[in-house]
């Protein structure tokens, strides 16, 4: 290929690794299929950031709760936790120079966050309507992208609030991630002025009158008049918050495209994964945002140069049995490991100059899950 | 480790969920959930049952992984279609169910489809999942509820490949939800109906889907404490993908003291250990567990396999 056009949109000459986005960058959002192991990579990636010295809060909004279980937290709790410093130096880390960093962990409480957006933005009167609507204690199950929305809602007042250098986001699985960028604006198609008009019935064209007169006569009847007092009084109750709300999620898409974020695309050896990321990783150019690389996660790849059984000739007949037996396993995961190598090879295509593609071995030993993690940062970055 | 489909435990265990109306399979992504909800549509047919396989969609573009494995190339269409034999498939839309909700409960049918044709509305209904979801509980029911002239039932069973595990939890206590927000009304009505089919042992059973692995065995005793919790019978436990294992724990043991850590092959030990031990927590649980072994086949060369294997002890 001929040397880079110095013109192109982000001019970076040689791509970043891993190991340099998590001591430069300030938000890493990880996306990919379910299944994956995205949780887990998020977390060993906050686990670097923070051996670099820098103070990190991994961020997932994935119900499976994996993460509390690979950092040993517990799985519910209305602010993000440490985990502690003695267990991290336990496992023969060393926090950066002068052990300034620091691991935080968070599983997203989508009412928590919504509570105190509200709070902020609204006045003390005005919260305390909103929050005592059925409508408000159900909103996470009866309006789509709660949690996706509320995701940027805590990126934006983490981010700003300035406690973390850096933040690793975990997304859900990617068909639902791309509801991530887009929940801002279809809550606010929930929220928003334009619903208000439908139950708070205003002057305007004679169809739009008309219109209005239907819709509030169907829900009425579906609905029954209790649930519709109780949307007005949460609508009207909720008109002014509408611009500050506006102006977090301007705030949150600003951040995830400007320089201090990078998109990492986690896939699995799986053929179905790997499409996905790959469009994905389309997708993302699409909305113009910054695509820093692939994880080729649970990947054979690093095994192929393991030896194989038969290189271990015994004399007992039991242990050559055995090694018998495993030598079909070892040719299988031969063959594998040669397979993931070169997938490895075409995601680096795939990636282009200006991103990279990184495989990440699949753990064997699950018993200390932060151990895990451990191993996982090591060869990731 | 026990070979499995080998004993007559799995013909009870599936003659009992298919004796039931409605059976939900879910899972975490990645666990086969697809591939075995179409192995058990197979077989509830291969067992003289009428049976539905539906799936959820959003719209006409949607992928429907279900359809493609029971009948490769065919096109997915949202009114029940027969496949083959006793087989019918169906994409559940939640327009569809909103739609047909909308004809029941407002006095004229044609205000339902100039209610959908308002912009407003069909926003109002795409931001809140809610109603979508509850549109295609709402059509799931209708479809179950279709009678013959001679009265029996249409489908005898309805399979659903439901949503990933975390989704099917508040799926599953939507119509709770539901009814604590409108507690009168055509809504509530139809809430209560859904509590009785999905609350019912004897209507409805969920299928969860594992693999032997530490994490999402967690994720599995979890999901199916949350199904307990909401009230839902969970009439089997699929552990998929278990490693075929020839040697026996001393030999297992005596590879670990003669070879390496790290050696080809190592993977495989690691595998058949910590599906030993997934197996035995799952056991802990008390519900019935269904052991699919791993399969180099896939798509619905792998779901007849596995539909074999489930018929294994019939033959």
């Amino acid at each position: 290929m001929s040397p880079k056009d110095a013109t192109g949109s982000h001019g970076n000459p040689a791509p970043m690794s891993l190991g340099e986005l998590v001591r430069q960058k300030r938000v890493l959002v990880l996306c990919g299929p379910g299944g994956v192991g995205k949780t887990t990579t998020s977390a060993a990636l906050g686990l670097a950031g923070a051996q670099a010295g820098r103070r990190v809060l991994v961020l997932t909004i994935d119900p499976a709760r994996r993460l509390a279980d690979a950092l040993g937290l517990a799985l519910a709790s209305p602010t993000p936790q440490p985990v502690p410093a003695d267990r991290l130096r336990a496992l023969g880390l060393d926090l950066g120079e002068g052990g300034t960093g620091t691991l935080d962990a968070w599983m997203l409480d989508p009412k928590v966050v919504f509570e105190r957006v509200i709070r902020v933005l609204g006045t003390p009167e005005q919260a305390d309507k909103i929050l005592a609507t059925k409508l408000f204690s159900h909103l996470s199950e009866l309006a789509s992208g709660m949690l996706e929305y509320t995701a940027g809602e805590a990126l934006y007042a983490f981010a700003a609030e300035g406690r973390y250098d850096l933040i690793v986001l975990d997304t859900p699985p990617s068909r639902n991630a791309l509801d991530f960028l887009d929940a801002p604006e279809r809550l606010s198609a929930f929220l928003e002025d334009s619903i208000l008009k439908v139950f708070i019935p205003k002057e305007g064209s004679r169809f739009m009158a008309g219109a209005s007169r239907l819709v509030g006569n169907v829900f009425g009847r579906v609905f029954g008049d209790g649930f519709m007092t109780d949307l007005s009084v949460f609508f009207q109750a909720f008109g002014g918050l509408f611009g500050g709300m506006r102006a977090h999620s301007d705030g949150v898409a600003k951040l995830l495209a400007s320089d201090a974020s990078a998109f990492v695309l986690v896939t699995s050896p799986d053929e179905d994964a790997l499409r996905e990321a790959a469009f994905f990783q389309k997708e993302l150019a699409r909305r113009k945002l910054p695509f820093a690389g692939f994880v080729l996660n649970r990947s054979l790849a690093k095994f192929a140069a393991w030896p194989h059984p038969s290189e271990f000739g015994h004399k007992d007949p039991a242990a050559s049995r055995a090694i018998g037996l495993l030598n079909a396993f070892a040719n299988e995961e031969r063959a594998e490991a040669e397979k993931h190598d070169r997938q490895l090879a075409e995601l680096r295509t795939l990636a282009g100059e200006q991103a990279i593609a990184v495989a990440a071995p699949m753990l064997l030993d699950t018993s200390d899950p932060l151990a895990g993690l451990v191993t996982l940062a090591r060869e990731l970055t | 480790m026990r070979p499995p489909d080998s004993s007559s435990t799995e013909n009870s265990v599936l003659a009992d969920l298919f004796s039931r109306r409605l059976l939900v399979v879910t899972g975490k992504g990645g666990t086969g959930k697809t591939t075995i909800a179409s192995a058990l549509v197979r077989r509830a047919s291969a067992m003289g049952k009428r049976v539905i396989a539906c799936e959820v969609g959003r719209d006409a573009s949607s992928p429907s992984p279900l359809l493609g494995l029971l009948a490769p190339g065919r096109a997915a269409s949202n009114e029940p279609q027969t496949l083959e034999g006793t087989i019918a498939h169906v994409v559940l839309r939640g327009e569809d169910g909103v739609r047909a909700f909308l004809r029941e409960t407002l006095p004229f049918k044609f205000m339902a489809e100039r209610a959908l044709k308002v912009d407003a509305v069909r926003r109002f209904i795409d931001a809140a999942p809610a109603f979508a979801e509850m549109g295609v509980l709402f059509r799931g029911m209708q479809l179950l509820d279709e009678k013959r002239r001679d009265g029996s039932s249409v489908y005898d069973l309805m399979v659903l490949d439901a949503p990933a595990s975390g989704h099917t939890l508040a799926f599953a206590s939507l119509p709770e939800t539901i009814l604590k927000v409108f507690s009168i009304g055509p809504i509530a009505t139809a809430a209560r109906a859904g509590i009785e089919l999905i609350g019912n042992p004897r209507t409805t059973t969920v299928v969860t889907t594992t693999l032997p692995e530490a994490l999402p065995v967690s994720e599995a005793v979890e999901l199916y404490a949350g199904l307990r919790q909401r009230g839902l019978d969970v009439g089997a436990i699929v552990a998929n993908q278990l490693p075929h294992d020839p040697f026996t724990p001393a030999e297992r043991a005596l590879l670990d003291t003669v070879l390496p850590r790290e050696v080809l092959g190592r993977r495989a030990l690691v595998r058949i250990a910590n599906a030993n031990d997934a197996l035995a927590r799952l056991r802990l649980l008390g519900a019935p567990l269904l052991e699919v072994r791993a399969h180099a086949a896939s798509g619905a060369a792998l779901v007849a396999t596995i539909e074999q294997g489930l018929a294994g002890a019939a033959a």
